[in-house]
């Protein structure tokens, strides 16, 4: 059932770390791809998950859509608790959670035309009726803008260009009738200017079938122009969620505003000089550095306090979480 | 971008546009035109006559195909045969109660070379005495040779073969014919047994009468009157004549004197059957074993991928020679051992690859969000992958298959009845073929394995091309 | 004199279905110490064009054409064997998209990077080791990368060893195709730098393609827009930026989502023309909100100092 705030999922300290080969008599080692992290998202609106690669997000967002058992914590959807539930008792929530993947090019089965594409998951959810199958997905292609549907349903993946391919995989996200999508990255891949309308897509579907959206990036930028709130992740954490104005006017996490000052916006400006970036990598997520994740890299960390004791996700301000022990 | 993107649709199309492709399918539906015909050529009670050999007693031994003189003024001896209606019959009583029959069959012989044999045939019935009779030779030149003097020994149904050819209590052919022969002009031989009646008795009068090597054929017309003196009357006889020639059919004679076309022919359906079948099943289950393995992982896949090492090692050919040795195998026997091998193989490795790769692709992904169960994600959307790379393989399987069960049969060690190219090859070498110069016995088989074969390989090549971008012709 | 000067560059592949016009009578002219940035979207022709001049062809080439003045003399007269020994990594060198994953995984660093070297001049191992050292350094990696091998790192490294490695022989001239795509913000922030400073400290000139009209602002003094083969803009940053004229330069521009701005990004309707058969005259028509009758002949870049390839410069509309 939605939460009374509209919550349609909570995470509660989800954790999801992965085994890695262990040697004879050695300790057991992990990749804390998702280290702690609380997050909630209510009905009808998008959260961005932004952070550079590596830094768990990925996983995140299939923990959520419980592609993969969580090793801890706590994962709430429509207030039932969804963490440990074994895979046959899970089919409810794969009608009403969907992904976008991320790789146009091989999200798509190459062997099916597209009406079989659109097909499959009413097919998985025994939609028995042919004719409403097929109505459903005449309904798809329109509501993604591919038309005539009927030239479009029986092409093969490799006839379409990256942007529709997208448009495919956006259909068959929504051709179910879900309450929440998934989208992993779902434009990193295409040109600039088919991005803008692959989200704009987004955004319409989400005000016609009042649709939430998780949508995880590296890029702040069309973050800023398809979410409410956005939620920084580096190293398996989450740093910093807000919402999107309140976050760009005022990044409280240090990383937050370092990701900021490192893209650019096209100014011919920029040329003449150096672009503020943080020296290093993101730590690897098998052994990530003690304390904040983030201290050996941030600008203002306090040895003796950032490099001992984890930093918890506080309410700065209205509705503003950040984890650092030195935001004010 | 994803890996080369070829349904099965567009493989098989594509591979028929190559070259390799076009002569594989033609070949292969050449094959298969013959498979059709066959059941009106040489029905399948004609094969099974194969095992016996009483079934070929007409036809010469080892005999040529027949269209080999063609193209030579010098036309090889044909088989003649005077069925038992083919001859004249004359009866008369005489006034001791005796009945006299006669029996007098006409033939051309119009060739340039002797025959490999003759044969007479005698159908008697007597009441109390056997019958006794006399058989004369006319020759064209108009010479008369009593080649037979005697009784009939048998009496209906059985039938009596007069010995014409070799030393028999009843009859001494070589000495009689030399007699007459030399008394005609012959040069003698050094021993009776370097005597051949049946060449004697067509050459035309000379010194090498009695010398096979040297002797010349009198084309003509020749007969054979049979006297026979019967003590009752209601006694009876009938004759049959058979002139063997030294070609036969289309295909020629094995040594016993089974049309090689029969058994050639019949080595299609077999062969391709033999393959198809153990190709099909194999292929099936290596690929559903190697996605298996590959999609679930851990201990399983570590099973079957140790499993498959240990069988592709195995040879099965002296496991079934083994076998052939200490039991009798039909066909079906050997298919299933062969079968029994090949649950796992290279097939299988090459499936467990692709569906390594296929399990990481992200529309496999996208269907477990949708709720696909594993179970449809590895038979509808992963193996279907697979499948195109398979083709070749599965191509190129059918002639080891086929190859295998020749081997087998060409040791004699195969389905002791059917008439499969490797068993034809087989007797071939075991009688002295190749020694004999009887090359249509090996060359034909042969022709078969290699032309299915070839069929199939380039079948095999050309779909390996389509799937292979590396062979691809830009 | 320009140290590059590009006219009429052409090149054509040969496929089944006829010949892909994916580079199609380029021309622009580049400076010593300037950085031209070539941007468009994906097929735009971008990648053949750094090809093309780099004279790495595939062996589907159905035409191949045009002049390339280095320094004055025009290499595409070059016979193969010239062309490599002197023109290719010594007078112009390359990063290729994705060069980082394509490091040989069994050599180490400072061989590859110290391999042109061996072969070109015939060094010996020793100078081969010290210029690969410097070579390291000057992208801001510690001497000890040398010694390892590609696995053991990280992305950002990786792509430095890639830009050493192309500096070797010490060029004047650098193309880049897309040598951050693959890296993260931060990554692609330091790699940004080190270009910038390589620039200035060794009067580098870039030929820095790209699809992101953003990144490409960190570096170029001159953009060239390009669209179904062709340059259809021309001009300075500045120009482009601030007042491009081509509408396509526009609805890229447009396009962009800013992080500091308030605009809101649109996106460009229809997709790029097949290159095989592309739309007669003005190749964007068919995309153009701004298309008028005129359009259905090709329009000249050049309008007096301003380069668009469009008819509403003739009236001074754009």
């Amino acid at each position: 059932m939605t939460e009374d705030d509209g919550t349609i999922l909570r995470l509660e300290n989800l954790q999801t770390w992965f085994s890695i080969g262990r040697r004879l008599f050695a300790k057991p080692v992990f990749v804390r791809a998702v280290d702690r992290v609380t997050l909630n998202v209510r009905q009808g609106e998008t959260l961005a998950i932004v952070g550079e690669s590596g830094c768990g997000k990925t996983t995140l967002g299939r923990t959520i859509l419980r592609l993969i058992e969580p090793t801890g914590g706590r994962l709430t959807y429509d207030g039932r608790d969804i963490t440990h539930l074994p895979e046959e008792e899970l089919d409810w929530l794969r009608k009403k959670a969907q992904m976008i993947p991320q790789d146009p090019y091989s999200s798509l089965n190459p062997g099916f035309p597209v009406s079989r594409i659109l097909e499959e998951p009413l097919l998985v959810h025994r939609v028995a009726d042919a004719a409403a199958r097929s109505e459903l997905v005449h309904r798809a292609l329109l509501d993604v803008r591919l038309e005539p549907t009927d030239q479009f349903a029986p092409k093969y993946p490799h006839m379409l260009s990256g942007g529709q391919r997208q448009r495919i995989a956006v259909a068959r996200a929504i051709i179910l009738n879900p309450e929440l999508i998934v989208a992993d990255e779902p434009v990193s891949m295409l040109d600039a200017s088919v991005r803008i309308a692959i989200l704009k897509l987004l955004t319409e579907l989400q005000k016609k079938y009042r649709i939430a959206f998780i949508y995880v990036t590296h890029d702040l930028a069309t973050a800023k122009y398809f979410s409410d709130r956005i939620a920084i992740m580096y190293a398996g954490r989450v740093v910093e969620v807000a919402p999107v104005a309140e976050l760009l006017r005022e990044p409280l996490h240090p990383y937050t505003r370092a990701l900021m000052e490192a893209l650019p916006d096209p100014d011919p400006d920029n040329r003449a000089r150096e672009r503020p970036a943080l020296p290093g990598e993101p730590p690897s997520l098998v052994s990530p550095p003690p304390g904040c994740h983030f201290h050996p890299r941030c600008p203002v960390a306090k040895a003796g306090w950032c490099d001992v004791e984890e930093p918890e996700l506080r309410e700065m301000r209205r509705d503003h979480f950040v984890s650092c022990h030195l935001a004010a | 971008m994803a890996t080369p993107i070829v349904g099965t649709r567009a493989a098989v199309r594509d591979a028929l546009r190559t070259k390799s492709g076009l002569f594989g399918f033609g070949m292969l539906a050449f094959i298969i035109a013959t498979v059709i015909v066959i059941p009106f050529i040489a029905p399948y009670d004609v094969v099974r006559a194969w095992a016996d050999v009483a079934a070929w007693t007409d036809n010469p031994r080892n005999a040529a195909p027949d269209w080999i003189d063609a193209f030579d003024d010098r036309k090889q001896s044909r088989n003649i045969i005077l069925d038992w209606n083919d001859f004249n019959k004359g009866e008369s009583n005489t006034s001791q109660n005796l009945k006299i029959i006669i029996l007098q069959g006409r033939w051309e012989f119009p060739y340039h070379t002797f025959p490999s044999n003759y044969r007479l045939q005698i159908r008697a019935t007597w009441a109390s005495t056997p019958i006794q009779i006399a058989v004369d030779w006319r020759r064209p030149d108009d010479e008369t040779v009593r080649i037979f003097e005697g009784l009939v020994t048998r009496q209906a149904p059985e039938i009596d073969v007069l010995p014409l050819t070799a030393d028999d209590p009843r009859n001494d052919p070589q000495d009689r014919v030399r007699d007459w022969a030399v008394s005609v002009g012959a040069d003698d031989v050094d021993s009776l047994r370097d005597v051949r009646p049946y060449v004697t008795l067509y050459a035309a009068q000379g010194g090498q009468m009695l010398d096979p090597n040297r002797a010349s054929v009198l084309r003509g017309r020749y007969s054979l009157t049979i006297t026979a003196i019967a003590r009752n009357l209601t006694d009876t006889l009938e004759a049959r004549f058979t002139s063997f020639g030294q070609v036969y059919g289309l295909a020629g004679t094995d040594h016993l004197g089974r049309d090689l076309f029969v058994g050639i022919i019949w080595g299609a359906p077999v062969a391709l059957a033999f393959g198809t079948a153990a190709v099909f099943i194999t292929v099936l289950s290596q690929v559903i074993l190697g996605a298996l393995g590959a999609y679930y992982g851990r201990r399983f896949d570590e099973v079957i991928q140790r499993a498959t090492d240990f069988f592709i090692i195995i040879p099965v050919l002296p496991i079934l020679i083994l076998i052939g040795q200490l039991y009798e195998v039909t066909i079906v026997i050997i298919l299933t051992i062969v079968i029994l091998f090949n649950i796992v193989g290279g097939t299988t490795k090459v499936v467990r690859s692709i569906t390594l790769q296929v399990r990481e692709e992200l529309y496999v992904e996208a269907a477990r969000s949708y709720g696909a169960s594993r179970r449809r994600i590895l038979f509808r959307y992963i193996i279907p992958r697979t499948m195109p790379y398979t083709f070749a393989l599965l191509s190129l399987s059918v002639p080891s298959f086929i190859f295998l069960e020749a081997s087998l049969s060409f040791l004699g060690l195969g389905d002791p009845v059917l008439p499969t190219w490797g068993a034809i090859m087989g007797d071939a070498s075991r009688n002295g073929a190749l020694y004999n110069g009887l090359w249509w016995w090996i060359a034909f088989p042969a022709s078969g394995i290699v032309f299915t074969t070839v069929a199939f390989a380039f079948l095999g090549y050309a779909f390996d091309k389509v799937l292979n971008p590396r062979l691809r012709e830009e | 004199m320009a140290l590059l000067d590009v006219k009429e560059l052409s090149l054509y592949y040969r496929t089944s279905r006829g010949p892909v016009k994916a580079v199609d009578g380029i021309s622009f002219e580049l400076g010593e110490g300037e950085t031209l940035a070539v941007v468009g979207e994906s097929g735009c022709g971008k990648t053949s064009m750094a090809s093309a001049i780099l004279r790495v062809l595939p062996r589907n080439v159905h035409r191949y054409t045009g002049e390339v003045r280095l320094g004055g003399t025009n290499v595409m007269e070059y016979s193969n064997e010239e062309f490599r020994t002197k023109v290719r990594w010594r007078g112009i060198s390359m990063v290729f998209q994705g060069a980082m994953n394509s490091l040989n995984p069994v050599m180490k660093v400072g061989y590859q990077v110290g391999e042109p070297l061996l072969v070109h001049l015939d060094a010996s191992r020793d100078e081969m080791d010290e210029q690969a050292r410097q070579a390291l350094r000057s992208v801001r990696l510690p001497e000890y990368i040398a010694d390892r091998y590609p696995h053991e790192l990280s992305g950002g490294m990786k792509q430095r060893v890639v830009i050493a490695m192309a500096l070797i022989m010490k060029p004047k001239l650098v193309i880049l195709d897309e040598p951050t795509s693959a890296l993260d913000v931060m990554t692609q922030a330091n790699i940004i730098n080190v270009l910038k400073r390589l620039k200035r400290e060794a009067r580098l000139s870039y030929v820095f393609i790209t699809h992101d009209l953003a990144l490409a602002s960190e570096l170029a003094d001159r953009v060239a827009i390009m669209y179904a083969g062709k340059i259809v803009e021309i001009g300075t940053a500045e120009q482009v930026y601030r007042d491009a004229k081509h509408p396509y330069t526009r609805l890229l521009l447009s396009s962009v989502p800013l992080l500091r701005g308030i605009r809101t990004p649109e996106s460009i309707p229809g997709t790029p023309p097949d290159l095989i058969n592309p739309p007669k005259g003005c190749r964007f028509r068919p995309r153009c909100p701004q298309a008028f009758e005129r359009c259905t002949e090709e329009p000249p870049l050049a309008w007096g100092d301003r380069l668009a390839a469009c008819w509403l410069m003739e009236g001074g509309a754009a």
